[in-house]
């Protein structure tokens, strides 16, 4: 079976770990635990007819108490940048973490995730936020870990860019 | 003291019936001298009998109880020598004559010892490393400190070393179980990045060590282990530890879940502000535009009120009744007016839409202009304005601003002066400061009331000693306009002796 890392990168708080037990274990948890160090995860997808063993990195937030380290992201198949749509700070790290996971990565597929979409009325992040992210050629999904709202989407698209 | 058996009983028990297995008789003398024995010697010993001999040097145990102390004495489970144990009894028959009873205790002992061994053994298995053999792990007993320790193999894989810490058999009991040839990126897919660092470190070449970051599995039922991996190098062997980090690392997830709950609470509270102020600032133009607006309606009210009564041969032929009312009319649209210019500044104060041009000013015309906005309303109530400053006196101000606070103060002290009262402007100055004072007879405050006269923007409003109606916003002007111009200002006063107001340049 063919096994794919997949890191998640994000500002703390983004919402990481929640996207990963949703997609894995479809639960949710509104309590916020943050992550030390990292986490793997596994779940074993379909991907154009073929078993993929998907190796979720869930790893902890970048921040000042805790630093990304770029080796977390090395041999990563594709990646995740994610956003808090509630918190327009986590935009400038985000961009910083994939500038870094670009060069690791040795340009794996990417897609950026503002997740938090079930708080809408609450969002900092602006439609020409989002715009400005695509103009840079970034694929851009809004989430919800919450409600699952295109969470199963994002991970097969990335899965699908990952195979090709 | 002699047994009252019958000496032929005694006799009997002795040479007819099988002596009592194991039983020896010993009778010495009050120093511990043999005297007399009866029973198995060689059973106990393995010198020959020998009366006169000291009973201490064959029995060790004897030693320094002769003469005895006390009457009888028990001394029980001794080993005289191996799978050999006794009870031995001594008896102080005379002053001259003591008797000592052995008897062997032998099979029970061993039967009992067998039992302790077995419940000592097994008490001790459970968490006994086996110290009496050489450590098989170079670094010692480490699993009992949670670190799995694993050696590299020329091969590229690891074989683990020691005894395994329960975590591992746990969390990865094929890797437990296998021992040799052990692939611990396929177990531990974190290890493959941390394996791929230590190539690219220096650290393990110049330390002889390197660890890795955290990580955390998870067992079958869900249970998380957080682990951190520990390369060293060691008589040219590389090794691998892993530790186990659960306990230690309660305090320190705790404090980065505090810190990271404070970081957010903060950033909430940043948001919120920043709404606040946004709310603050539609409110205070929402104010401006509507006060902007209504200036022209009022004023044109106002104008039509006041060439209403001020035309006499038309107030001459209304009744009293209308009269009174043209008049309250006008009276309501001008304080109407000057409320809403007042609320127009405030707003535009609130806001920051003003900038200070500053110029020079002789305070004398300062003075004559504050004369001539006021003259009605001094001579109306009979109030005496006087003022006394240095001859040639120029102070640098923004004119319009500052005559509006200076004309907010002394409207003030009108209203609340009562008839025939006194208002004092002073001026002086000194080499640092020049300070106005507007003083007056008035009706007074509270200390408490004037000592935090401007600490508010708004403040209820209050009737004058005429009943002169106004709006709170006065002193909330007054206050941004000398904080505009980096001036303070200060209140004094008492109940009954009138006001002091004191800015300071």
């Amino acid at each position: 079976m063919i096994k794919k890392k997949v890191s998640m990168l994000g500002s703390f708080a983004v919402g990481k770990t929640s996207l990963v037990q949703q997609y894995v274990r479809s639960i949710f948890s509104e309590k916020y635990h943050t992550t030390i160090g990292v986490k793997i995860d596994q779940k074993i997808v379909i991907v154009d007819h073929q078993e993929v063993n998907l190796m979720l990195w869930d790893i902890h937030g970048e921040d000042d108490y805790q630093k990304v380290k770029p080796a977390y992201v090395m041999g990563s198949s594709a990646y995740f940048i994610v956003i808090d749509g509630t918190r327009r700070n986590t935009i400038e790290t985000a961009l910083e973490l994939q500038e870094m996971a670009a060069k690791v990565s040795e340009g794996a597929p990417f897609i950026v995730l503002i997740n938090k979409a079930d708080l809408k009325e609450e969002w900092e992040v602006t439609e020409t936020d989002i715009q400005s992210l695509k103009e840079k050629g970034m694929t851009v999904i809004t989430t919800s870990a919450k409600d699952g709202f295109q969470v199963e989407e994002a991970f097969l698209k990335l899965s699908q860019q990952m195979m090709k | 003291m002699k047994y009252s058996l019958p000496e032929h009983i005694i006799g009997h028990i002795f040479k007819e019936l099988p002596p009592y297995a194991g039983l020896l008789c010993l009778q010495t003398d009050s120093l511990g001298t043999l005297l007399f024995w009866q029973g198995s010697w060689k059973h106990y010993f393995n010198i020959p009998p020998n009366k006169g001999a000291d009973l201490a040097k064959i029995i060790p145990f004897l030693a320094g109880m002769f003469p005895l102390k006390t009457n009888t004495l028990q001394l029980q489970n001794l080993q005289l020598k191996e799978n050999l144990w006794v009870d031995i009894h001594l008896m102080k028959d005379s002053d001259t004559s003591h008797w000592i009873f052995v008897t062997d205790r032998s099979e029970e002992i061993i039967k009992m010892q067998g039992l302790l061994q077995k419940v000592n053994e097994h008490q001790l298995q459970v968490n006994k490393p086996n110290l009496d053999e050489p450590c098989a792990n170079p670094f010692g007993h480490l699993h009992l400190f949670q670190v799995a320790t694993f050696e590299k193999l020329n091969n590229g894989t690891y074989k683990s070393i020691g005894e395994v810490p329960d975590w591992l058999i746990t969390l990865r009991p094929e890797v437990a179980q296998k021992g040799e040839n052990v692939h611990l990126g396929d177990n531990f897919p974190f290890l493959e990045i941390f394996e791929s660092e230590i190539k690219t470190s220096d650290s393990i070449v110049t330390n002889h060590f390197f660890n890795s970051g955290i990580w955390i599995e998870a067992d079958s039922l869900g249970n998380e282990y957080f682990l951190r991996a520990f390369a060293t190098s060691f008589d040219d062997t590389e090794y691998l530890l892993i530790r186990m980090l659960n306990d230690d690392l309660l305090g320190e997830q705790d404090t980065m879940q505090k810190a990271r709950e404070q970081q957010l609470a903060f950033e909430n509270l940043a948001k919120a502000q920043k709404q606040l102020k946004e709310l603050l600032g539609y409110k205070d133009m929402f104010v401006s535009i509507v006060t902007h607006d209504l200036r022209s309606p009022i004023a044109s009210v106002l104008g039509a009120t006041e060439m209403l009564t001020n035309d006499q041969h038309l107030m001459d032929q209304l009744d009293d009744f209308t009269k009174e009312l043209m008049l309250g009319m006008r009276e309501e649209m001008t304080r109407m007016l000057d409320y809403n210019d007042k609320l127009y500044h405030w707003s535009n104060l609130e806001l920051g839409n003003f900038e200070l041009v500053k110029e020079n000013i002789e305070v004398d015309k300062l003075v004559k202009m504050i004369v001539q906005t006021f003259n009605s309303k001094l001579k109306k109530k009979d109030i005496h304005f006087s003022s006394t400053h240095p001859q040639n006196l120029k102070i640098k101000v923004d004119i319009t601003l500052f005559l509006q606070a200076l004309n907010n103060l002394v409207g003030n002290a009108i209203k609340f002066t009562p008839k025939e009262g006194k208002i004092q402007m002073l001026v002086e100055q000194d080499k640092r400061h020049t300070r106005i004072t507007i003083s007056d007879t008035g009706v007074g405050m509270d200390e408490e009331k004037a000592a935090h006269l401007f600490e508010n923007t708004i403040n209820k409003s209050t009737h004058g000693t005429q009943g002169e109606k106004g709006s709170a916003l006065g002193l909330g002007i007054i206050k941004k306009i000398i904080e505009a111009h980096k001036f303070s200002i200060q209140a004094r006063s008492k109940p009954g002796l009138g006001t002091q107001i004191t800015i300071e340049m």
